[in-house]
């Protein structure tokens, strides 16, 4: 037997096992790294990685288009962009947003529903961790994943806007205050479109019945919300908008970059305060049925 | 063939299933009432806009489509009990036919039904005249987009394991988020076609319109070609592919 | 390199206490008021379906709480105790494993969760795998093995961490003869060469007796023998007898000599011979005069105690009823 550098003899085989022991955190962090591996199809198939980074795509195409749009307006009329009203950082959400909840829809529900229905579940809990720290951990994992999404075209409309500007340095300078706009509103909505996918998945059968309720959902929401919106009296119009599932991120996003670019109009007569509790009351009580879900869960 | 229709039919009617897709097609309901109780009322043009076209075409078709086509090779893939049925001894183009026919004939009721009354109704509470005419026409127009959907999400069904996952993406992307900033996808989308069909058949709410249909025959060419291609995928899969 | 000793003896060691231990599920009793303890060797769970053996073990994991009474894992409570739990293992009878990732993949997530650093938890999947007899297959999908290879993979997610106990719930089910002796033989390896002790359920006598070294006779919910394997299969001995000829002299020289000989086939069956009766049976085959053909002890098996018992239980209901 050959002996290298370090001098080890190699004894293949099973043994027993002496090294560290990292308990309930290492455990957390595993599902979470599970999750997002599970989310963008790494060390799975190749099939299995296509989903993703087509809604990856689909969400960045939005912002190239903005960012190609505002750069041959600035060509064609010098100074033209900042007149017009193009569209740009803050009203990438209210435009694309519709993309990371179908992404979230569609991936989210493979963190939880196959473990439940294929018995995984079981080896996880008798490992060193608690029900609830696996949904936390499937939660963050989900969160994880649509905060890059999230960001990504984000970033990729940055670029464009800063590169297609006559002269860069200055867009920054005027326009730095964007950057952590984004960032935060990014974050609003990744929170709020995982908890909401957390939910859905961690109490429907399968895969296909969360995603088809969550989307129904949204897409119902807003098509009734909104029609119905223009019709009825501003006083409670107003409410009413409050009931559109996938508005409630954009609300406030609209407060976090002082604009409005939210769909339903009606929505302009709420205080921000409302807006704001209101989608904090929505994120924490979906996240506390996930976790009761998990904390009674049975085998 | 006639069993497996009526197996196909059976299966698609669990409980929950049918409970949520009434609870869809009802939703229509709500924007009709709504222009009852509404003082300022809405318009022909606003009601084609929100119900019709906002509501109904794009939202409620898809969603109905979706949850009754993709099940019908999807449930049984994943329970491996499609052999079952390729074990059979009839052709291939005699399952998928009857299990196709299953699928639409509980989606266009439901949509036409859901049309219908919805249309009907909110032009009634707006005080316009022509309601009928414009229900008649949407529940024809959507009928038809049913048939094509259903056709197309039947053949996902079959090819992917993902296949609501890509529904929702061809139907709210392609057709919904990248229709509004690409107008000659109205070319490739079948809501186009059925608002197309909707718009030829009752012509007089349209007037004054802004919005850009296309034309009536390219969208009944367009939607003859989405279903026999997409039928015509699902026989040629359904010969060629490893049943589990 | 020289083999670590375990610093404790785990065959004294109590690893699983039951206490007055009941579970109910609605107006059915899975588990009546059992109490009993587990030590540190290979100990069979027996009982035929539905004798309560999958919820003892879920009780003493901690997957579900128990109606009364206490379950103990190592003097903790595994459901409430998740510290304890990183020195567990656990197979499930039912399918556990997800398709789309390779056992790879998947041995390593599992030793993960169970607290390994990433690069152990890698090198632990691929020993682990080795020692179940996983080789190439490993680097495929799970969806794409057969019942035995899954099985295989199932059974290494238990030992992958480098636990003190292992609860495996019916770890031959669907298993072919073959699949089944090899599982039953790598149980048994892991025990011997890693002194990792093992609680196995089976409604199957045989894996048991040829496995387990202790064994818990469990039914309809109450423990109904339990002791070492060596005790049930050795207090008694049946001697086959086969003679070509001189048969009915046999066995009147068998009778004369108070021993009671019953035909069976070809050959005569005497049950518990023991001490002076073989020199009683040497003799009565030397006075018959009979040609003898054969002359073989068969121990009890396990199969046989459990028939005779539970029979004595239905004839015992049945003669209630009448």
């Amino acid at each position: 037997m050959s002996e290298r550098g370090s001098g080890q003899v190699f004894d293949l085989g099973f043994r027993r096992y002496e090294g560290q022991r990292e308990g309930r955190r290492r455990a957390v962090r595993a599902v979470h790294k599970d999750g997002v591996r599970t989310a963008m199809g790494l060390g799975r198939g190749g099939k299995a990685k296509v989903l993703p980074w087509i809604f990856i795509a689909a969400s960045a195409i939005p912002a190239l288009v903005f960012a190609l749009v505002a750069g041959a307006v600035d060509r064609l009329a010098d100074g033209f962009s900042e007149a017009a009203d193009l569209p740009s950082h803050a009203d990438y959400y209210g435009i694309a947003g519709i993309v990371l909840f179908l992404f979230a829809a569609v991936v989210g529900p493979e963190l939880f529903c196959p473990d439940r229905s294929s018995g995984t579940i079981s080896l996880y809990l008798v490992r060193p961790l608690r029900a609830t720290d696996y949904a936390m951990a499937r939660w963050a994992a989900l969160l994880t994943v649509m905060v890059v999404v999230a960001w990504i075209p984000q970033l990729v409309l940055l670029a464009g806007l800063v590169f297609g500007a006559p002269e860069p340095g200055s867009y920054i300078s005027d326009h730095w205050k964007d950057i952590p706009r984004f960032l935060v509103a990014g974050l609003v909505i990744a929170v709020y479109v995982s908890t909401i996918t957390s939910l859905a998945a961690a109490y429907a059968k399968r895969r296909a019945y969360a995603a088809a309720f969550l989307i129904g959902v949204l897409i119902i929401s807003a098509a009734v919300i909104g029609g119905v919106t223009e019709t009825v009296d501003d006083g409670v119009g107003r409410w009413l908008a409050l009931l559109s599932v996938g508005d409630i991120p954009i609300y406030v996003n609209d407060i976090i970059f002082d604009e409005r670019t939210s769909s339903i109009e009606a929505a302009r007569d709420l205080s921000n305060a409302v807006k704001i509790g209101w989608y904090l009351a929505i994120v924490a009580t979906a996240g506390a049925f996930v976790l009761r879900r998990y904390r009674k869960l049975s085998l | 063939m006639t069993s497996i229709y009526f197996l196909s039919l059976r299966q698609l009617q669990s409980r929950w299933r049918i409970a949520a897709l009434i609870g869809v097609a009802v939703v229509p309901l709500v924007p009709a009432i709504v222009s009852f109780a509404a003082s300022d009322k809405p318009t022909a043009l606003e009601l084609d806009d929100t119900l019709i076209n906002g509501l109904l075409a794009s939202a409620i078709l898809p969603i109905i489509a979706l949850a009754l086509a993709t099940p019908v090779f999807g449930n049984e893939l994943e329970d491996k009990t499609l052999a079952n049925l390729t074990l059979t001894p009839l052709r291939r183009w005699q399952i998928v036919a009857p299990k196709l026919a299953a699928a639409v004939s509980v989606a266009i009721p439901l949509i036409a039904l859901s049309a219908l009354v919805s249309v009907f109704l909110a032009f009634e509470g707006a005080e316009l005249s022509g309601g009928q005419r414009a229900a008649v026409a949407t529940a024809i127009g959507l009928a038809i987009g049913a048939l094509v959907y259903c056709a197309m999400f039947s053949w996902l069904g079959l090819v992917s394991r993902r296949a609501l996952g890509v529904g929702l993406l061809y139907a709210f992307v392609w057709e919904g988020l990248f229709g509004t900033f690409v107008d000659g996808l109205k070319y490739l989308s079948v809501k186009q076609y059925a608002l197309s069909i909707i718009n030829a058949l009752d012509p007089a709410r349209f007037d004054g319109s802004d919005q850009t249909v296309i034309g009536v025959t390219t969208a009944a060419i367009g939607s003859s070609v989405v279903l026999v291609v997409f039928t015509w995928l699902t026989v040629r899969r359904l010969r060629r592919m490893d049943v589990p | 390199m020289a083999r670590r000793i375990a610093t404790y003896d785990l065959r004294v060691e109590i690893l699983l206490r039951a206490e007055k231990l009941t579970k109910r599920y609605g107006s059915v009793i899975a588990l009546d008021e059992v109490s009993f303890e587990i030590g540190g060797t290979i100990t069979g769970l027996l009982g035929p379906n539905g004798a309560g053996k999958s919820t003892a073990i879920k009780l003493f994991l901690g997957l579900t709480e128990p109606t009364s009474g206490r379950a103990e894992v190592l003097g903790q409570d595994a459901g409430r105790d998740e510290q304890v739990r990183a020195r567990l293992g656990y197979m499930p009878e039912h399918d556990c494993l997800p398709s789309a990732v390779s056992a790879t993949e998947f041995l390593t997530h599992m030793a993960e969760t169970s607290g390994l650093p990433p690069r152990h938890a890698r090198v632990r999947a691929a020993d682990t795998l080795r020692h179940v007899g996983l080789f190439e297959e490993r680097y495929r999908p799970m969806g794409g093995y057969s019942t035995g290879m899954k099985q295989r993979v199932k059974l290494a997610q238990t030992l992958v961490h480098d636990p003190v106990l292992v609860l495996l719930d019916e770890p031959t089910a669907g298993l072919d003869p073959t699949g089944r002796e090899e599982m039953l033989a790598l149980i048994r390896k892991t025990h011997r060469e890693f002194g990792i002790s093992l609680v196995m359920s089976s409604h199957l006598m045989g894996d048991v007796e040829r496995t387990c070294e202790r064994v818990l006779v469990l039914e309809n919910g109450s423990v109904l023998e339990e002791g070492e394997t060596s005790t049930f299969t050795e207090a008694s001995e049946t001697l086959y007898i086969e003679v070509t000829a001189r048969r009915s002299e046999l066995i009147a020289a068998l009778a004369a000599r108070d021993v009671k000989a019953t035909e069976e086939g070809s050959s005569l069956v005497v049950d518990s011979v023991s001490g002076e009766d073989y020199d009683r049976i040497r003799d009565a085959i030397v006075a018959a005069n009979a040609p003898l053909r054969r002359l073989a002890p068969r121990r009890r098996t396990l199969t046989e105690l459990f028939q005779s018992e539970t029979n004595d239980a239905e004839d015992a209901e049945d003669e209630g009823i009448a």
